[in-house]
């Protein structure tokens, strides 16, 4: 799976960041931007504050704010949903995770979800941990199931 | 004409909101139920003047959901071409008209974590039924509205008995609508502008210069905007024939006064009824539906607004 590199957005009227240590790190090139183009900017570093508190920090910024949020890939779905239900939208954030990303794969047969290693994509098929089928795992990932799907693998027996 | 799908309608009754503006009651002619509407919907109404028939297309201000009647407000246009002054002059309880079913190119974002309209003058129509469909799904809105003076502020009373927490006034004289609001709203808020095409560009201006996505950002016209140069220029049709377009009439009238069948509806540019594919040219667009990417490509053109950039285009009818 690709590496997520942040892009600078322009014409915000302010910029938010927010993420852990290894988040800010590559983070670091917009903040730098940012700073060069003297406009408004707000660091949050992971652990500072509960995630209560950030969220009330995201739900009360202003329309014209961009915010990128990085850190590690198990925490990011989290943090994502929050900054979704305070009302950033696609064109207002980029999300940018590091570490083992575990991503879900939707079972065909019995509709349940297995997590699996995402480097891992490329070795599969995997099997349902449900029921134990084999699947092949697409591309496809459906925002619906919050999952890429698994189709049944289809040995030739050769 | 276009007069495809239509239902017949009976004058119910008429309202003097204000010195220029009539709200109108429309039912059905034969007393059946009106197809349902959704907030921000509008209708065409078809009436016959010396023969022609005029098109006007006008927002359904009563709350969605209502099917026994529609309402719509209409102001006198100083400037009017017949629309408002037959509606104004002549239309009488009892008269029957042919409208449109409901269409809807304002609908609200359902993604929208708070809605704030934004309405100058008569453009206050499309935010009476979008706020009427919120407050009974118990969402969060608010309006700012521009206006001359409350004696010429139409639905003035409703609002501020219906809605007198989220309303804002803004009477020329005493405080005028500028975008400073913009800047207050929250992340999730979506914006609607209507108004004159000079109100709407300029907040949308202000809007993304503050740095609002452009998803976040809603407008109707009623208008089609008035940016582009009007020169005279030709088109050729597939079937062979030649039609020019002067400098004072549409692509659009063009067409209909040659006897050609084209495709129409808002007459704004918002709909994409009228949409042509253009086989050669370029085209200097108007409208407000066609993506960045259409609007390069040069494929297609909206011929209610749109023009050519060129002396001539071919276009496929």
């Amino acid at each position: 799976m690709k590496k997520i590199k942040p892009a600078f957005v322009h014409s915000k009227r302010m910029y938010l960041f927010c993420g852990d240590q290894k988040g800010m790190e590559r983070l670091t090139p917009i903040i730098k931007k940012v700073m060069k183009e003297n406009v408004s900017f707000e660091v949050v570093f992971l652990g500072e504050k509960e995630e209560t508190d950030i969220s009330m920090w995201m739900r009360n910024q202003k329309m014209g704010t961009f915010l990128y949020m990085a850190m590690e890939w198990s925490k990011l779905g989290n943090f994502k949903n929050v900054a979704v239900e305070c009302g950033f939208s696609e064109e207002e954030a980029q999300f940018i995770g590091h570490g083992v990303r575990m991503i879900d794969v939707f079972c065909c047969k019995c509709h349940q979800k297995t997590k699996i290693d995402s480097g891992k994509l490329g070795n599969l098929p995997t099997t349902c941990s449900h029921c134990h089928l084999k699947l092949s795992v697409s591309d496809h990932y459906s925002p619906l199931r919050g999952s890429y799907l698994g189709y049944a693998n289809l040995e030739t027996g050769e | 004409m276009n007069l495809h799908k239509t239902i017949p309608v009976q004058v119910k009754s008429i309202h003097q909101e204000t010195p220029c503006v009539k709200r109108f009651t429309l039912v059905h002619k034969h007393n059946d139920p009106l197809p349902y509407f959704s907030g921000g919907s509008h209708i065409t109404t078809y009436v016959e003047l010396d023969g022609q028939t005029i098109a006007r297309s006008y927002s359904l201000t009563n709350p969605p959901g209502q099917t026994a009647a529609y309402q719509i407000a209409i102001r006198l246009n100083e400037s009017s071409q017949g629309g408002s002054l037959y509606w104004h002059e002549w239309m009488k309880v009892g008269d029957t008209l042919q409208v449109g079913f409901p269409q809807n190119h304002f609908p609200l974002s359902f993604k929208a974590k708070h809605h704030v309209f934004y309405a100058a003058g008569i453009g206050i129509t499309p935010f009476m039924s979008m706020m009427a469909e919120l407050k009974e799904e118990g969402r969060t809105f608010e309006l700012h509205y521009a206006v001359k003076s409350r004696e010429t502020c139409p639905f003035y009373s409703f609002l501020t008995e219906t809605y007198p927490e989220q309303t804002h006034f803004y009477f020329s004289k005493e405080n005028r609508l500028t975008d400073a609001s913009l800047w207050e709203h929250r992340v999730g808020t979506h914006v609607y502008f209507c108004g004159p095409p000079s109100f709407i560009e300029e907040f949308t201006r202000s809007a993304l210069e503050i740095g609002y996505p452009s998803s976040s950002i809603h407008y109707e016209r009623f208008t089609p905007s008035q940016t582009l140069t009007r020169r005279r220029f030709e088109v050729e049709l597939t079937s062979g024939q030649t039609v020019s377009v002067p400098e004072e009439e549409t692509l659009l009238e063009a067409l209909l006064k040659s006897g050609i069948k084209a495709p129409y509806s808002c007459r704004a540019g918002r709909c994409g009824t009228c949409e042509l594919k253009v086989l050669e040219g370029k085209v200097d667009h108007g409208d407000s539906l066609l993506s960045e990417e259409e609007r390069n490509g040069h494929r297609s053109i909206l011929s209610c607004v749109s023009r050519a950039q060129s002396g001539k285009i071919r276009i496929q009818l």
